[in-house]
């Protein structure tokens, strides 16, 4: 019995120290990969999540091929059960209490549907409700849903992919808290914390929070990035019923979503031609080169710089769409603009990511 | 050279094909009907879910109690006919055309149709769909609502779609989501639902998502409400939940990325 237990035991131990390095050898070569992870707003019913997640891997398939991005988007469907209760319930309440038109512009936004955005005193009607909901919209963590984002965070982090988390609306308070609790406790395979390699970033759309990113803004900057349209106006009726960041987008109105604000429409992930594109991201992949090589850098374009870029000028050609002639100049000048910022903000390069997760994995297995 | 004669015929055939050509008007894009407004005879109104015709002028004679006006006869609709009295607000099919009458008068001529003094090329939903009385009032009470002519769509959004003005593109999709949404109602008063049925359904409640979007980018932000279906917050908190249900019951496995025509697929699938 002793014998078979030690076999075993010796077995798993040259299993172990056999399969180790390869394992990181593998998850070296994904240092340069970009994997995007979504995470919903409140008032997003399943079908909008799924929705909104095929309309990003479809965007990044269609933009984005020439780079490294990943474009089977991962995500966490943001339940929020606890404070989704909450706001039911004040919903019952008003639409109970209210006039007919009050009673419909609730209905409306809890829908998704905005029309009420066309009457004042719809407008006033959610204004009043989400007042009412303040605390529950703000609500952060729900306990389970936290934990499966946090895990599904994780799981790409151990490929040793960048991440970039997606977040919307609100969203974005769950965002600001998923960033920093991954931040806090994160360790790669090889032992490393994420804190001294952040692979990890934050793009957030439409965002309610205060200070996207929240405290883990001030340590890593560059990694958060952060677009409201200022013709957003849900954003606007939550920014007068709390203080949010700014917008930071000036939007052109687009028929297809009168309010600003849908993940989809709005980012037109959905509307702009990807053959108009296509030319100008091969262009801009070619100018990146050229520029990387030129400095003799080998730094990987850090994934939320990237992504908060490229979404960015994403936005921009769409929005330009329609004006072909001045897409690419406009495009390049930005995306020359952004290379520059990747080349001299990437905080840690790849090279010495690779280097010290060799080093590490051949010489410290960890158990 | 071509005679006055030719020049004559040809005027009237291309008066007769352009004509022809000339769009139906809409019930929904019809003039409503006012109080403050003298009406003469031969005008046209819609009011609440029905179209009227003057038969006499008038102000401030309200089209439903008014004996100066007639309601459309879209329910006694015949075809068109040469030779026949017609009496205003008469119905007639041509093809796949309606006209309304709007004199008394007796058509000629097969091209006599096209004479807009006489006649109106419209629409009218119950010209195209069987629709439950619009007049009856909503069942709230429960989830599923009421469904009076059978057809999967719960009565009061059935009627609020097709008197919308919604282009009848989308309209269509509109009614096929609102079945899609009844499926998942009632997917809530099943005792067990199997993952694969699970699936289906949350797949067709992506696709109808996805299908609203398509109409909204194709028609210039015009697309269906969901509180038009999910219209009291009993009904917006079942379509929540039971979607979680579903995906709970389905799966952690993501559902694979659709590139295609998402109403087709939901009319289709």
């Amino acid at each position: 019995m002793k014998t078979r237990m030690k076999r075993a035991v010796t077995g798993f131990i040259i299993g172990l120290v056999a399969e180790t390095p390869a394992a990181y050898a593998a998850c070296e070569d994904n240092v340069d990969n970009v994997e995007a992870y979504y995470v919903n707003g409140m008032f997003t019913d399943f079908s909008d999540f799924e929705a909104n997640r095929q309309a990003i891997s479809k965007f990044i398939s269609g933009y984005l091929a020439a780079s490294n991005f990943n474009s089977d988007v991962k995500g966490t469907h943001n339940i929020s059960e606890g404070a989704y209760n909450q706001v039911m319930e004040v919903a019952k309440q008003k639409t109970e209490d209210g006039n007919a038109t009050k009673k419909q512009a609730v209905l409306e936004f809890i829908n998704g549907d905005y029309d009420y955005l066309n009457s004042e005193e719809g407008v006033a009607a959610v204004q009043e409700y989400l007042e009412a909901i303040k605390g529950a919209y703000e609500y952060t963590l729900n306990e389970e849903d936290g934990l499966k984002a946090k895990q599904g965070l994780e799981e790409l982090l151990d490929t040793c992919s960048r991440v970039v988390m997606i977040t919307h609306s609100q969203g974005n308070f769950y965002g600001n808290a998923l960033l920093n609790g991954v931040y806090a406790s994160y360790h790669f395979p090889n032992g490393y914390a994420l804190a001294q390699f952040p692979m990890l970033g934050n793009m957030q759309i439409a965002s309610p929070v205060n200070v996207p990113g929240g405290a883990a803004a001030s340590l890593y900057p560059e990694l958060i990035g952060h677009l409201t349209n200022d013709n957003d106006l849900v954003m606007r009726l939550v920014r007068s019923t709390r203080g949010s960041v700014p917008s930071n987008f000036n939007a052109p109105d687009i028929e297809a979503d009168k309010s600003g604000h849908s993940l989809e429409k709005r980012t037109s992930l959905s509307m702009v031609k990807p053959e108009l594109l296509r030319p100008a991201c091969t262009r801009s992949a070619d100018l990146l080169n050229r520029i990387r090589s030129t400095v003799k850098v080998a730094q990987a374009p850090q994934p939320l710089a990237a992504l908060a870029i490229r979404l960015s000028v994403g936005f921009w050609i769409s929005v330009l769409t329609l004006a072909v002639f001045t897409v690419t100049t406009r495009w390049t000048i930005a995306f020359s603009m952004g290379c520059r910022t990747l080349l001299h903000k990437a905080p840690f390069s790849t090279a010495a990511f690779v280097e010290t997760t060799a080093s590490r994995s051949s010489n410290e297995p960890l158990g | 050279m071509i005679s006055k004669r030719t020049i004559l015929i040809l005027m009237c055939v291309l008066g007769a094909i352009f004509s022809g050509l000339a769009n139906a008007l809409p019930f929904s894009q019809m003039p409503k009907w006012r109080p403050d407004k003298i009406y003469r005879s031969g005008d046209v109104v819609a009011n609440q879910y029905d179209i009227y015709v003057a038969l006499l002028p008038s102000k401030g004679q309200d089209p439903k109690t008014s004996r100066l006006w007639r309601k459309a006869r879209y329910s006694r609709t015949v075809n068109y006919q040469i030779n026949k009295l017609y009496i205003p607000a008469a119905v007639v099919k041509q093809g796949e055309k309606f006209y309304l009458a709007l004199h008394l008068n007796v058509p000629l001529a097969p091209s006599s149709i096209f004479e807009t003094r006489h006649w109106l090329e419209f629409t009218h939903p119950s010209l195209s769909y069987s629709l439950p009385d619009p007049e009856a009032t909503p069942d709230n009470s429960t989830l599923l609502g009421k469904d009076s002519n059978q057809n999967q769509i719960r009565d009061d959004y059935e009627i609020a779609v097709a008197y919308s003005d919604l282009p009848p593109e989308v309209m269509d999709a509109a009614l096929t989501a609102g079945k899609t949404y009844g499926q998942l109602m009632a997917s809530g008063s099943t005792t067990t639902v199997d993952a694969s049925t699970a699936r289906t359904l949350l797949e067709k409640s992506v696709r109808a998502e996805q299908c609203k979007r398509q109409m909204a980018a194709a028609h210039g932000g015009s697309t269906w409400k969901e509180s038009t279906f999910f219209n009291t917050v009993e009904r917006v908190q079942a379509k929540y939940s039971l979607q979680n249900m579903l995906a709970t019951v389905a799966g952690d496995q993501r559902l694979p990325v659709f590139d295609g025509d998402a109403c087709y697929s939901l009319t289709n699938n």
